[in-house]
């Protein structure tokens, strides 16, 4: 496929416009030409977005059941200068797997893992490198002791479906 | 008024009570369960964690010295006319070990306490740090209203949101109209205010409810019936929510004209952090809201552009260890842009604001 080809296929299949107001839209994104990650895109996808569109991200999108954009595959956030910003997986339009958050300099911020677009797992972040949060999710509710660290010191608080256990 | 001495033998008497429940075994006889002052003793105050009578306070005076903060539950000063009722404090382990050895403050209830484990059990609501052995504060959960847990279940006499007379405050701690506590709006949202009020200035105040009456919320009014006393899991409260100088930093949003109107909500976190990155924030977590009722997921993400800028207008913006979050956002008009734009907002379990942006 010729790079203008895969441009218009890449602008065809940007996100769906976003209606802001009634009767208002946000404009599908053009992916700007430009040194731009090649992602493993699943078959039947294309790779849109880009680290200069307003995803500051670059995905892989397919046609959803009304032909609406839908993301599916590998997800790579990127800051302006090319380093990596976030990565993740999306399947059938939600987010999946393990999601990695980086600062500028490459050190984590978070980790943590979806399920069918929600939180489901070990939820961890830092800050300069030091842990500050450590939480355990189950579809989406906190399920178990959650630890936070502040001025380095450690408070526990055992969860059971959101909330506070009681005892 | 009482002497001074049997006001303390009151309050050790009541604290007994309490460590018997929040500490120990039961081995005291305990009084039947209270819900509000009135149904205690003159000189006493219905705890509201432990829903039994303790010794009231009018000042720091009538207090021992391991508990010398006389302040409601919420933090609220005593003295103040709201009818609710102060009672003595702990501030510090050391000085509550210094009255009884091993006690700790417990934060749950502000008294001093054996220190809690396995064994001995927090009061309901709240949870034992096996480190520390105390119990964490408080919460109260939804008992099922269908409504998300964004209303819980208010009990007869409770304040909510919007029904004190100013100045006074719902104090969502006691669910109590009570005078506002001081606090220093130069430290980060709430500095020393409980969850669902703000630092105002120098003093607590209720978090915004402009998206009561507004017709963006019109339609989905769910938002709008946000109690923090009762809501459950807490969701992220916002401050501030104004029009600010428009993003034309990166003309993709609206086109080459640059964003129609930009937005900024101020906010701070709930029960949990907020995300590190845009990209990870729950479905559905903060959104706009347009005047047909329709609710934008500010992340987009599926299929859906997102309103904000990952790190120019999300991640730039976290501070306070993930707990405060300016979120900087923009709007597309189709067409010609209309000179102001009604637009409504809020977090997931948190309370909805509305602002008109220019």
């Amino acid at each position: 496929m010729s790079f203008k080809k895969m441009m218009m296929s890449a602008v065809v299949a940007a996100p769906l416009a976003v209606f802001a107001q009634q009767g208002t839209t946000v404009k599908p994104q053009p992916v700007i030409p430009g040194a731009e990650p090649s992602l493993a895109c699943p078959e039947g996808t294309r790779q849109s977005g880009g680290k200069d569109t307003v995803f500051e991200a670059t995905f892989c999108t397919k046609a959803g059941r009304l032909g609406e954009p839908l993301m599916h595959g590998p997800y790579l956030g990127l800051y302006k200068s090319g380093k990596k910003r976030v990565e993740g997986a999306y399947l059938e339009g939600k987010r999946t797997g393990p999601w990695v958050a980086y600062d500028e300099q490459g050190g984590k911020l978070e980790e943590l893992t979806f399920k069918n677009d929600l939180w489901d797992g070990k939820r961890t972040q830092w800050i300069k490198g030091q842990k500050i949060l450590e939480e355990n999710w189950v579809d989406g509710k906190r399920q178990g002791v959650q630890k936070e660290w502040i001025n380095g010191k450690e408070i526990a608080t055992e969860f059971r479906d959101d909330a506070p256990v009681k005892k | 008024m009482m002497k001074k001495t049997s006001l303390w033998l009151v309050a050790a008497t009541a604290a007994g009570f309490a460590l018997g429940f929040a500490g120990c075994g039961e081995t005291m006889p305990m009084p039947s369960t209270c819900t509000a002052d009135s149904q205690c003793a003159a000189s006493e105050a219905c705890h509201p964690v432990l829903r039994r009578c303790v010794s009231a306070c009018t000042a720091a005076v009538d207090c021992p010295d391991s508990a010398k903060t006389c302040a409601t539950f919420g933090g609220l000063m005593a003295g103040n006319d709201a009818g609710v009722k102060a009672f003595c404090q702990c501030a510090t382990d050391q000085l509550c070990e210094r009255a009884s050895a091993g006690q700790v403050c417990q934060p749950a209830t502000k008294i001093c306490g054996a220190k809690c484990s396995a064994t001995e059990p927090c009061p309901s609501g709240s949870t034992c740090d096996m480190m520390t052995g105390k119990c964490g504060a408080a919460t109260t959960t939804d008992g099922g209203t269908g409504d998300g847990g964004m209303t819980g279940d208010a009990g007869v006499g409770d304040c909510t949101p919007g029904s004190c007379t100013a100045p006074q405050v719902c104090d969502p701690t006691t669910r109590r109209c009570a005078a506002a506590v001081a606090c220093s709006s130069a430290n980060p949202q709430p500095d020393t205010c409980v969850y669902g009020l703000t630092c105002s200035g120098s003093a607590c105040a209720e978090a915004p409810r402009t998206g009561v009456g507004c017709m963006n919320f019109t339609n989905l009014p769910t938002p709008t019936l946000w109690n923090p006393a009762t809501v459950n899991p807490k969701g992220p409260v916002t401050v501030t929510f104004t029009s600010i100088t428009k993003d034309t930093n990166m003309p993709l949003f609206c086109g080459a004209r640059g964003a129609d109107f930009s937005a900024e909500a101020n906010l701070y976190a709930g029960n949990t952090n907020f995300p590190a990155m845009l990209d990870l924030l729950p479905a559905n977590f903060l959104n706009y809201v347009r005047s047909d009722g329709q609710a934008l997921d500010i992340k987009g993400g599926g299929g859906q552009t997102p309103l904000a800028r990952p790190t120019g207008g999300y991640a730039s913006g976290l501070s306070n260890n993930n707990k405060n979050l300016r979120l900087r956002f923009n709007l597309c008009v189709m067409g010609t842009a209309p000179a102001t734009l009604s637009a409504g907002f809020y977090g997931e379990n948190g309370n909805a604001v509305c602002s008109t942006l220019q």
